[in-house]
């Protein structure tokens, strides 16, 4: 479904990450794992079109999209959850839910999404920027939910919140694994989530993968070699 | 600048002033009087800041053709005047200057579009030379003007129904102030319409927060700047149109407003749409009060100076806008 092939790219000068080949297929979840600073991040915003690669092709539906602009392939059904959350602060929540409903696919907000977190109903009026971080980061995921995205780019969506809404996320996660077609490539540092998650597991540092395996033959020692510091 | 401003308000506080004297009712009169000058002036620099508190206000572009905008509106006024004094019958005359409101936007709109693309989309990181090259259009634009209609300036004949005025008791409202009062509340109304209420509203909005994540959620960031640097053009045309209201025009016409038109973006709080009506009434009322009491040059030293002091206390302008950063 999505092809990454010798995928080159960085800031300027630096390259973050080199020579990178992934694949992922149709209804699969692929996770990423990695110390910070080793290029997961880079990694995604190339896949979504944020960084142009200097190297390598993306293909997605054996279509190349490296070089169309990230709202295309947002409009080709791909969803971008970023790190940080990026919510748009002066609008409100059903305001920034509905900017979800950009990519196309889909005309109204699905229920499903205030199924998953009955707070961006009860919060709608109120700004994006008003909520707390978690709350952003749950209001970051719907919005990439409500068009319905065949692809989903998770980028550390459980990273610096508070413990009941982390396992509210996951429970969103592993729901989308199974109850729909989406596949995910998503970013993590918490190896059981990933093993209860995901279908192939990637370990990247400096910029290159340096493990990869299915999940049901990872090696915890080996992946965790490159996770501690 | 100065002779527009005093030409607007000016002539008729003056006049006034010494009848009211003389007939003995310098009190509540005199008050509504300067009160009305204060929010007419007020909706005059309303209806000129609107466009740039788009196009600068939201999108940070230092639009130095602006002004130029605003005199190519006031221009095809005066054309579809010409055109109506030649070809239309005379009891249709004073249809010319509805239809030129519409016409002065969309033309000006199209303008500022061919601008974006041409121009300014790719200028949007270097804001210095953004300014220059807007300077330089605006130059262009204005010999344009010259090289078309001559350099003397040419007047439009008010429509029928805006001569003479609305008698409040012993004080006259003139028709056309009150035109473009109304004219600022339609323009300003239709502006948060459009930008709270609607979808294309809410994409230019999203992206002006954080452009590159609306980008990644499928708004065509590209489309959005171009729609928006148009509309905020497009209201320049408006303004000019109003323009003809007040005097003659001439190709410097946009250079005497433009300056007015920053004051009240700035003095409002760049990026902040209420901010221009608060910087524009707050200016207008000041304005005319200092006017009142010493005269148009000086009153218009004292308001600059007012704005240099307030700008020291609140250096973002009136309206900030707060929210909770983004953890």
């Amino acid at each position: 479904m999505l092809t990454i092939q010798g995928v080159e790219a960085g800031y300027e000068e630096s390259m973050v990450i080199r020579d990178m080949n992934i694949e992922v297929k149709q209804d699969q979840v692929i996770c990423v794992m990695g110390r910070n600073g080793v290029g997961k991040t880079t990694l995604l915003k190339t896949i979504i079109g944020i960084l142009q690669p200097q190297k390598g092709d993306i293909y997605y539906n054996s279509e190349d999209i490296t070089r169309i602009r990230p709202s295309q392939r947002a409009q080709k059904g791909i969803g971008y959850v970023p790190q940080g959350r990026e919510i748009f602060p002066k609008l409100s929540v059903y305001e920034n839910l509905l900017l979800g409903l950009e990519a196309g696919n889909e005309t109204k907000i699905d229920k499903k999404v205030y199924e998953y977190f009955p707070i961006l109903k009860d919060f709608a009026k109120r700004n994006g920027g008003d909520l707390s971080g978690g709350q952003q980061q749950q209001l970051a995921i719907a919005r990439a939910l409500v068009s319905n995205p065949s692809f989903l780019l998770l980028d550390e969506p459980t990273e610096g919140i508070q413990p009941n809404i982390v396992q509210e996320i996951q429970d969103v996660i592993v729901d989308i694994k199974n109850s729909s077609h989406t596949s995910m490539i998503l970013v993590e540092q918490n190896l059981d989530f990933v093993k209860s998650v995901a279908d192939y597991l990637y370990v990247i540092d400096h910029g290159s993968i340096v493990y990869e395996n299915s999940i049901d033959q990872v090696d915890d020692e080996a992946v965790y070699r490159y996770l501690s510091v | 600048m100065v002779f527009i401003i005093k030409e607007v308000k000016g002539s008729r506080i003056y006049v006034l002033l010494p009848f009211l004297m003389r007939k003995g009712l310098f009190g509540l009169n005199e008050i509504i009087i300067t009160l009305f000058n204060g929010l007419s002036l007020g909706s005059i620099l309303l209806v000129i800041a609107l466009g740039l508190a788009i196009t600068f206000g939201l999108m940070n572009v230092i639009n130095m053709a602006h002004g130029e905008l605003i005199m190519v509106g006031a221009y095809i006024t005066y054309v579809i005047q010409n055109i109506f004094m030649d070809y239309a019958p005379a009891a249709y005359f004073d249809l010319y200057f509805i239809i030129s409101i519409p016409i002065a936007m969309l033309v000006a709109a199209g303008i500022g579009m061919l601008l974006e693309v041409s121009l300014i989309r790719h200028l949007y990181k270097r804001p210095l030379d953004s300014l220059l090259a807007t300077w330089g259009v605006g130059l262009v634009l204005q010999q344009l003007a010259r090289s078309i209609f001559g350099a003397p300036n040419v007047g439009v004949k008010s429509p029928s129904f805006l001569s003479g005025g609305l008698s409040v008791g012993s004080i006259t409202l003139p028709y056309s102030r009150l035109f473009i009062l109304a004219l600022s509340i339609i323009c300003l109304i239709s502006i948060f319409y459009y930008f709270y209420r609607t979808a294309s509203g809410r994409r230019v909005r999203a992206v002006m927060q954080n452009r590159q994540m609306a980008e990644c959620l499928g708004v065509s960031t590209r489309k959005v700047d171009m729609l928006t640097f148009a509309i905020g053009s497009g209201f320049a045309g408006v303004a000019g149109c109003a323009l003809t209201l007040l005097g003659a025009i001439g190709p410097t016409i946009g250079t005497s407003y433009i300056i007015d038109a920053f004051m009240v973006v700035v003095v409002g709080g760049v990026g902040a749409l209420f901010g221009a009506v608060a910087g524009a009434l707050g200016i207008g009322i000041f304005n005319t009060i200092f006017e009142f009491f010493t005269n148009a040059t000086i009153g218009k030293v004292l308001i600059f100076l007012l704005i240099i002091a307030f700008l020291q206390w609140r250096p973002s302008g009136l309206v900030t806008s707060r929210s909770r950063s983004l953890d």
